[in-house]
């Protein structure tokens, strides 16, 4: 497990894994179990929720695929809507900014990089840990509710399940290369934790705020959130437009940062 | 004929220069160093010696200048070459969760070494490599971090102050291994302001002072060009001889039969103007490397 950079860091991020397979688990359990014993009663529900304000819904996370009759409705409102896309973005930033601002923060960097091994190749392998980290986890979110799904007989699109964990994925990528990028540009860890979180805020507030606002729809284009729900992927599937956007920006993002990280003093 | 000397440096750094914004760290930064030669940078802390390093190995970015090794711009060594040479930062820390012995498995690893000496070396500075880093005293540390300059059996060694933290008996067993390996060829860039050690060690010493290199000698040299004192126990007064008058002697003093000055240079006139008097006893008080680097500062 000391044979690279890779598979050093994929060691270290064992138990974190763990916890969150563990926090996870019994976060899909808790909803999927609440969910079926509710189900009854579900026109109740949907006609509580017809009688939210439409401001509020769309500060839960969409307008549409709102509806509380289906598993996937109440997915929508209450994982994939806020609860999910937090996880994933703490993961996500949490994983960019390890990679050059963590650990410059630790001072652990200088001996790694007094090795013959190069800054492209660090960088590399520390993205490919990156990728695997937030992929280990969206499927973990993904088989939780594909399993819970089918223990509590729960109506559930598995193809649809796949693309919206498949755009989770790529919102906490494109946050985490965010987080890449600001720790490659400044080597201090609390400014890129602090800035990451404050434009995954601030995406999520444009995201929310432009559909209430006349005028200003089209700042929702800005908005990283947009093209993860907009297209509602639980409901519609995957949107390839949106998938092309993020991927567009974590790549854009991915190869500023071996940019800034060539010409970034490593004390 | 120039170039050919050149060609015999394993080290050639020329004008290196690193500004920290508008501050300076170092300012036009040239030494070398021979193959298997020890080579010692001394300054005080802040003079810009863990700068050079860092600019010498672009772990930062030089504003200008150019650090040769193996006669080749750093950039353009190959992988083989860059796992000939390690480097022991001065400030560092290691991963507290692994072991001393996967910590330098790991960066063994990254180097593609072939050759490791890791086990031998932690007996001989009495590491226990099974600890988890986290649980290691900084001297303990210290010593992964000499095991990790070495285990490799590097061509070229570039230390910096690197018995910070070890207790006496492991600074001697740290400049035994430093002997050993410079015997077997190892090139070594010491940093330190621990003077005594690098008078122990090193062949050739750079001053550093301001981030300028302002001496860069042989330690003998260096010491040839310092003032010694000097106190001659003639038999009786020598009244006649006029020491005052030879090149180099300064702060005269005859007390009855004794004389003291300071003398710079060569002695030859000197041992010539006494000896047509009777000399009970002549001390000669060499600086030590401490007073001559004093000089500069």
């Amino acid at each position: 497990m000391f044979k690279n950079v890779y598979l050093k860091n994929l060691r270290d991020m064992k138990n974190n894994l763990i916890y969150w397979a563990i926090g996870i688990t019994i976060l899909g359990f808790y909803i999927s179990y609440a969910y079926s014993s509710f189900a009854e009663d579900i026109d109740t529900w949907n006609e509580l929720l017809a009688n939210f304000p439409e401001e509020l819904m769309y500060f839960f996370g969409g307008s549409e695929g709102m509806d509380m009759s289906t598993f996937a409705g109440f997915l929508n409102l209450e994982i994939f809507g806020l609860m999910g896309p937090i996880m994933l973005i703490i993961v996500g930033i949490n994983s960019g900014t390890h990679i050059v601002a963590g650990e410059l923060n630790n001072k652990t960097l200088e001996m790694v990089m007094s090795t013959s091994i190069g800054k492209n190749k660090y960088l590399f392998q520390q993205i490919l840990v990156m990728v695997t980290r937030i992929v280990i986890i969206s499927i973990i979110l993904w088989s939780n509710f594909f399993i819970f799904a089918n223990l509590f007989n729960l109506e559930l699109d598995l193809k649809n399940l796949t693309a919206i964990v498949f755009h989770l994925t790529l919102l906490s990528l494109s946050i985490a290369s965010f987080s890449l990028l600001i720790g490659s540009i400044t080597g201090n860890k609390s400014t890129t934790l602090g800035l990451s979180a404050g434009i995954a805020v601030l995406s999520y507030f444009i995201n929310s705020i432009s559909p209430m606002i006349k005028g200003i729809e089209n700042i929702k284009y800005l908005s990283v959130f947009y093209y993860y729900k907009h297209s509602e992927p639980l409901i519609n599937g995957v949107n390839l437009e949106s998938i092309s956007v993020m991927l567009f920006i974590s790549l854009l993002f991915i190869i500023l940062s071996f940019v800034a990280f060539k010409y970034k003093d490593l004390y | 004929m120039a170039s050919k000397t050149k060609e015999e440096y394993i080290i050639e750094v020329s004008n290196l220069t690193k500004f920290y914004g508008k501050t300076k760290g170092i300012e036009n930064v040239s030494f070398h160093i021979k193959e298997g030669e020890i080579f010692g940078l001394m300054g005080p802390n802040g003079a810009g010696k863990t700068t050079t390093l860092r600019s010498m190995l672009n772990l930062i970015q030089s504003n200008s200048g150019e650090t040769r090794i193996f006669s080749k711009n750093l950039l353009n060594l190959s992988k083989i070459e860059m796992s000939n040479i390690s480097y022991l930062p001065g400030e560092f820390e290691m991963y507290g969760n692994l072991t001393g012995q996967e910590y330098l498995k790991y960066l063994s690893n990254l180097r593609n070494a072939k050759t490791n000496n890791t086990n031998v070396l932690a007996e001989r500075l009495d590491l226990d490599l099974n600890k988890k880093i986290k649980t290691l005293s900084k001297g303990n540390k210290q010593k992964i971090g000499i095991v990790m300059a070495f285990m490799n059996n590097p061509s070229i060694a570039i230390l910096d102050e690197p018995t910070s933290g070890l207790d006496p008996l492991k600074q001697q067993e740290f400049q035994n291994i430093v002997k050993e390996y410079n015997a077997e060829g190892c090139s070594i860039l010491l940093s330190s302001h621990i003077l005594h050690e690098i008078e122990e060690l090193c062949e050739r010493v750079g001053i550093i002072k301001d981030g300028d290199i302002i001496a860069s000698e042989q330690i003998l040299e260096l010491k040839n060009k310092t003032i010694n004192k000097y106190e001659i126990n003639f038999d009786k007064n020598p009244e006649t001889l006029q020491i005052s008058k030879i090149k180099g002697v300064s702060n005269l003093n005859i007390d009855k039969n004794i004389v003291t000055f300071n003398m710079q240079g060569n002695i030859d006139n000197l041992i010539k103007a006494i000896s047509k008097y009777k000399v009970n006893n002549l001390r000669i008080i060499e600086p030590d490397l401490e007073e001559i680097f004093l000089t500069y500062y």
